[in-house]
């Protein structure tokens, strides 16, 4: 099945057994063609001793996700680069370069759409973004944050931002919005510290209590930054529904080197891996796999990447897989949740010790 | 005068102002200290702990007697006061770096991390504890471990500008930092860059092994590595295997089971080291071009074949324990392995001493010391080929 085909299918519809054999098929034809079209790619699964045959999900290779900071992987010659896509990560100042051609960039578009639309419909919706414009506009701020609103802005019509150039929250602006757009469905987007900061604690702040009626926000870009805060998600959902009366709130799990794949929350608050991706929990001790409920790091797999080996990606994160098939929302697929990243562990060595 | 806001600055052990004066070199006062040194770290909590227990069996009265005797001869008189930049992740450097200090006859400031591990805290107390005993009060007033944010760097500038001399640990981007501060006109420099190490080992020699023999040869080479996260300057990351033998692909398994079952008792492969682990081993298998197949056991022990000397050996990062192997059929290829960059190299089943004189005989940039597997983190007064006694002393002519 080519990808096209299975951007057909409903975004949560394959069970297991479909599933695996899209995937085994998929990956394995993927895994095939980076190893013809990426040398270095090729390098790797030779020295490690993958064969060349039909490859089950959990035997394809994995890459890394950070050597994707330190090499210039693609499998398109330099002349098809359309877009390239950076992300600085969290791995101290190293940028993730992940390059498109063009096939893969609107695969890309298409993939979030569908997956996205699960939720919020096929039409385009009022949409608020709750962020700043100048995120669009600044290069140095641009990457994960401008790329993250520029892919969902294909669900808003027209787009509005929430906070001003000072990252503060233009009342005016978000009034007016809601004045003009009542009674119709209101889509609201950003990403989750700023939501909490910027919105949540804003109006806390400012004693003031909004009404969005029939609402959806969705958010992303993890939890570390609340921790600190000691925020839960069910403390955030909670305080949207208080400060700005929104009905339905959903969490993603995504990437910079799996753009358009990601992993949206159903209304029983656990991440979903969409037909067109999946999820494997491995033991850090042999990477081999966990059983339900043990948790694990986190490889994702994709049949999108087709302009870089990004196909099947061993993270940073942790992460539990909670079931598939059978999660009560009704979507098919596995469901699971993040426990965090990988905790950073002191390392001994002799080359560092200005560091502190 | 140093101006020093009192907020910031804490004194761990000794004094914020230590004096300059110089002493002899092995000066009885400083070997009775760290004669006390040793026993009382013995009889403290850290008694247990194996590398406290090392440094104490370093400076035990009888060692350093015998070191002494090394430096008998010409009029030998410390340098003044020494500044010394130690690691925060090779624990208890600093300890050695401060008695190497003391025994050239120096009076010594230690910049410790903030990030002082738990050890390293207790250590100081220990330090503390018999510094402050009425006999040690000279000594004292010449000694002072101190922390402070890094951010102050006027108060380095300072610093540096009272001292005679500087031992900068710590690798290549320490040694950059601390160059950034200028010194005495007359101030000494001993930096530690960044380096890399190297084993060699005979196939015939492990073959020959019993059963026992192995395991002690795993539990040595796990010292050397493991122990570290295979990190520190002195951990091999590459063994070359001397072709001595009938059935080299036995020996060389035999090694690695033993090494694997080692790991697989003691280390603590947490999921982070795991990520890095696997980090370096697919770049690496992504960029450099003499390399064969990669064997792992689990993510313990990876085993990765070179098909030929790499074209740039200090860019084979490897850690916490990822090996990479080749077979030589004389001592004469070491040449394609060694750099500036190559510190150690461990020897099983071939004289130390013989691996030297080849190292000499071929005009090699790199090695500066061979020692036999399991001795790769003891610590030497000559280190990275530098005489540190010598280094931080001065000699009056008569």
């Amino acid at each position: 099945m080519d990808y096209d085909t299975l951007l057909t299918k409903e975004p949560f519809s394959l069970s297991r057994a479909e599933k695996r054999t899209v995937f085994s098929d998929g990956l394995t034809e993927l895994t095939r063609y980076h190893r013809e079209h990426c040398p270095p790619y090729a390098a790797l699964l030779d020295r490690l001793g993958v064969p060349d045959g039909p490859l089950a999900p959990e035997d394809v290779p994995f890459l890394p996700v950070s050597v994707f900071k330190d090499l210039e992987l693609k499998s398109i010659p330099d002349g098809q680069v359309f877009k390239t896509i950076t992300s600085s990560g969290t791995t101290g100042q190293r940028v993730s370069r992940i390059f498109l051609d063009a096939g893969t960039s609107a695969n890309q578009q298409k993939t979030l759409f569908r997956i996205t639309s699960a939720l919020v419909g096929n039409d385009r919706l009022p949409m608020l973004v709750i962020d700043s414009k100048k995120v669009l506009r600044d290069r140095a701020m641009f990457s994960a944050r401008g790329a993250g609103i520029l892919g969902f802005s294909i669900f808003g019509s027209p787009m509005r931002y929430a906070l001003n150039d000072d990252m503060e929250l233009d009342l005016e602006a978000v009034e007016a919005f809601l004045e003009q757009y009542r009674g119709r469905k209101i889509l609201l987007f950003g990403f989750t510290f700023m939501i909490w900061k910027h919105f949540c604690q804003a109006l806390r702040e400012k004693g003031i209590t909004l009404d969005f009626g029939d609402s959806v926000l969705i958010h992303g870009g993890g939890w570390k930054k609340l921790v600190n805060e000691a925020v839960s998600p069910e403390e955030f959902n909670q305080t949207l529904r208080e400060v700005a009366g929104i009905r339905q709130v959903a969490d993603y799990y995504g990437m910079a080197e799996q753009t358009g794949c990601i992993y949206l929350e159903c209304p029983q608050g656990h991440l979903h891996a969409s037909a067109y991706s999946d999820v494997l929990f491995r033991r850090p001790a042999d990477h081999g796999l966990c059983t339900v409920g043990e948790p694990g790091v986190i490889q994702v797999l994709s049949l999108l990447p087709r302009s870089y080996p990004g196909h099947s990606l061993l993270t940073e994160d942790m992460g539990v897989l909670l079931g598939e098939d059978d999660c009560p929302c009704g979507w098919k697929g596995k469901y699971f949740s993040i426990t965090g990243r990988i905790p950073k562990a002191e390392v001994r060595g002799c080359s560092d010790t200005y560091g502190g | 005068m140093i101006l020093m806001e009192a907020d910031t600055l804490r004194v761990l052990a000794g004094s914020a102002h230590p004096e300059a004066a110089p002493w002899p070199v092995f000066d009885p006062r400083v070997l009775d200290f760290l004669s006390d040194l040793s026993t009382a770290l013995r009889a403290s909590p850290l008694g247990t702990d194996a590398e406290a227990v090392s440094f104490a069996f370093w400076c035990r009265r009888s060692r350093l007697e015998a070191l002494k005797k090394q430096y008998e001869g010409p009029i030998r008189l410390g340098r003044g006061l020494l500044f010394h930049i130690p690691p925060a992740n090779v624990p208890l450097l600093f300890a050695y770096s401060l008695a190497v200090g003391m025994l050239a006859g120096c009076a010594n400031l230690l910049r410790m991390s903030s990030r002082l591990e738990e050890r390293g805290r207790m250590f100081c107390a220990v330090l503390d504890e018999v510094l402050s005993r009425p006999k040690h009060a000279a000594l004292k007033a010449r000694t002072g471990l101190i922390s402070y944010p890094r951010e102050e760097e006027d108060r380095t500038a300072a610093l540096l500008l009272e001292c005679d001399g500087r031992l900068v640990w710590g690798g290549d981007a320490t040694v950059e930092a601390m160059r950034r501060f200028p010194a005495r006109p007359g101030g000494v420099e001993l930096v530690f860059p960044d380096r890399w190490s190297l084993c060699l080992m005979s196939e015939a020699h492990v073959a020959a092994l019993s059963a026992s023999e192995l395991e002690l040869l795993a539990h040595r080479f796990y010292n050397d590595t493991y122990l570290m996260d295979q990190n520190a300057c002195s951990s091999p990351r590459l063994v070359l295997w001397e072709q001595d033998c009938q059935d080299g692909a036995s020996a060389r398994d035999r090694f690695w089971a033993a090494l694997c079952r080692k790991a697989e008792d003691t280390y603590e492969l947490t999921p982070y080291k795991a990520a890095r682990k696997y980090e370096a081993l697919c770049e690496l298998a992504m960029t450099e071009p003499a390399l064969g197949p990669v064997r792992r056991e689990g993510n313990l022990l990876y085993r990765v074949s070179l098909t030929a000397p790499p074209a740039d050996p200090d860019a084979l990062h490897l850690a916490f324990g990822s090996f990479l192997e080749y077979e030589i059929t004389s001592l004469g290829e070491l040449s394609a392995f060694v750099t500036r960059r190559t510190q150690t190299l461990t020897c099983a089943g071939i004289a130390p001493d013989e691996a030297a004189r080849t190292v000499a005989a071929l005009g090699l940039p790199g090695i500066d010391r061979a020692v036999p597997v399991g001795q790769a983190m003891e610590f030497d007064v000559v280190w990275d080929g530098k005489d540190l006694i010598a280094s931080l002393s001065r000699v009056i002519r008569c």
